[in-house]
């Protein structure tokens, strides 16, 4: 306790000092090994985050509990589940790091993007897709909440996931067009 | 469980069957069979693979940022603090606002452990018949199910809906100016301006009691807004009212039928149910009947019509309604008869 100061020092010592043993909780729980570092860096920049919100007590279990579950989330994601399922998945498409068309975007940009996209959705497709998107309740028990089979709760889900992708192009589409417009203008006038 | 894998493969559902295998992911592992049926898929076309890994790597995004978007609602709308030690660095967060403002230029994750938000408690809510219930909602509200109740809980940014499909039930309201919190109920609503008050849909009637604040009454969503006075004698033509505590307002699907004041001995009675009890004073076996009725599944029965009208008084813990048929036998001299498996018959001892 008397270190409490400390503790508050920096959380970036702690990060420092602790690095090895948050790889080792990383590997422990990651199937893949490909994403340490960015797991790490990601658990320090939350945890930097947090602390600066409401001051962090006790940033070495902050920590620790932070990468733990950034490294349960990393396997939860589909693009990591679909490397497990796909029989080929050697080969590079995968791996390779095509620019998804949010490369083009700010975080807040891509952000407020979607959340239009989820706005614009059916009424049950959007309530189906919130529930799991950002209260984050698993498709089954929204099944089992709003009344309707699992499967039709995949359908709202996959019919969300489509409109938005639409919605997300169709947005980027037009950004492009008006850059686009303006770097012919810019042009003209030299 | 493999429907997916029948769906037709021509060019425009591409995108849709991919986004069903990512649904799918998502719900859960895929078993042998399903993974094969995907890889047969994938090796049809080569866009199949490019699409599916597209959206599969969309939706991760989407759940980035729908947990983000969690953690700022959780972060802006200040849960009550939890312990003492929150409290004390409150002070020196308010101070920090500024540098978060900062912090915030740096898109990275602002968004805390905690899962819960705003939004967490959205959902269905229910009690069996003879059931009670405490819900504390995410923004601190608390709402009190009485027997064999629905409810749907949908709360948004800007308003706290709350939809009473069935039943009786009692709002505790946390102040909040920014977010209306409005009980739907039948055609109308319930707008809590202040902050407790209790529901009751039974038949074609809303029945509401306002115990502490004061709330406005939409006995129908179509018509205008127009008259919003209270306690007036012409209140029957009324399709909305403001009242405060003591009142009671009965509405039907279209108007206001009446607005009543309550003394406070009558609103603690009807409000007892709160505190797991019935309590009767004075008034008819078949009222008395009926209201025990609300909370069991047995099927009570007046046997002899000419015992309707005696007077009961009481009070009966509603998990023990057995009580009720004792003092009516007791106090009453009546005799309480169980009948088949699912009904009880009132009648006179002799």
């Amino acid at each position: 306790m008397q270190d409490e100061s400390l503790d508050k020092k920096s959380i970036f010592s702690v990060f420092t000092e602790y690095k090895s043993s948050l790889a080792r909780v990383v590997k422990r729980y990651l199937r893949k090994e490909s994403d340490v570092d960015d797991i790490l860096q990601e658990a320090f920049l939350q945890t930097y985050a947090a602390d600066r919100s409401t001051p962090i007590q006790l940033p070495k279990v902050y920590l620790f509990k932070t990468t733990k579950n950034l490294a349960v989330r990393e396997n939860s994601k589909i693009s990591t589940k679909l490397t497990e399922y796909i029989e080929d998945s050697a080969d590079s498409v995968l791996i390779s790091d095509d620019k998804d068309a949010f490369e083009l975007l700010s975080e807040q940009q891509e952000q407020k993007l979607l959340l239009e996209a989820i706005a614009l959705l059916p009424e049950q497709c959007q309530r189906v897709t919130k529930l799991r998107l950002i209260n984050g309740v698993r498709i089954k028990d929204i099944a089992v909440m709003l009344n309707i089979s699992v499967s039709t709760a995949e359908k709202h889900i996959a019919k969300g996931l489509e409109r938005c992708d639409e919605y997300v192009r169709q947005a980027l589409t037009t950004a492009i067009q008006q850059q686009d417009n303006v770097d012919n203008k810019q042009k003209q006038s030299n | 469980m493999t429907q997916v894998v029948n769906f037709p493969s021509t060019e425009d559902s591409v995108s849709r069957t991919a986004a069903l295998w990512v649904a799918k992911m998502d719900s859960g592992e895929l078993d042998a069979e399903e993974q094969r049926a995907l890889n047969e898929w994938i090796a049809l076309d080569p866009t199949h693979k490019t699409e599916l890994i597209r959206l599969a790597k969309l939706w991760d995004k989407m759940s980035d940022i729908g947990q983000r978007e969690a953690g700022r609602e959780s972060l802006s709308n200040e849960t009550p603090i939890k312990n003492t030690k929150r409290g004390r660095f409150r002070e020196f967060a308010l101070k920090t606002a500024a540098c978060l403002a900062i912090a915030l230029a740096i898109p990275t994750a602002v968004y805390v452990q905690e899962r819960s938000s705003a939004l967490s408690t959205n959902g269905h809510f229910l009690t069996e018949v003879g059931q009670q219930r405490n819900l504390e909602l995410a923004d601190g509200s608390e709402v009190f199910l009485n027997t064999n109740t629905v409810i749907d809980v949908d709360y948004t940014l800007d308003r706290r809906v709350i939809n009473l499909l069935k039943g009786e039930a009692n709002f505790d309201v946390a102040p909040d100016k920014t977010r209306p919190f409005v009980v739907k109920v039948k055609n109308g609503d319930v707008q809590a301006l202040g902050t407790s008050f209790s529901v009751r849909v039974a038949n074609d009637q809303v029945n509401v009691l306002v115990s502490h604040g004061t709330v406005r009454v939409n006995a129908s969503d179509n018509a205008p807004d127009a008259s919003s006075q209270s306690t007036d004698p012409a209140i029957k033509t009324r399709t909305s009212v403001v009242v405060g505590a003591g009142k009671q307002v009965i509405f039907n699907e279209k108007a206001v039928d009446s607005v009543t004041q309550q003394d406070e001995v009558s609103l603690a009675q009807k409000l007892y149910w709160k505190k797991g009890f019935l309590a009767f004073d004075d008034e008819n076996l078949s009222s008395v009947v009926e209201e025990v009725s609300r909370y069991t599944k047995y099927n009570i029965v007046i046997a002899d019509p000419d015992i309707r009208t005696l007077r009961v008084g009481g009070f009966y813990p509603i998990d023990n309604l057995e009580t009720v048929f004792t003092s009516l036998e007791m106090n009453l001299g009546l005799r309480v008869k169980k009948v088949g498996e699912n009904a009880y018959y009132i009648m006179k001892s002799s």
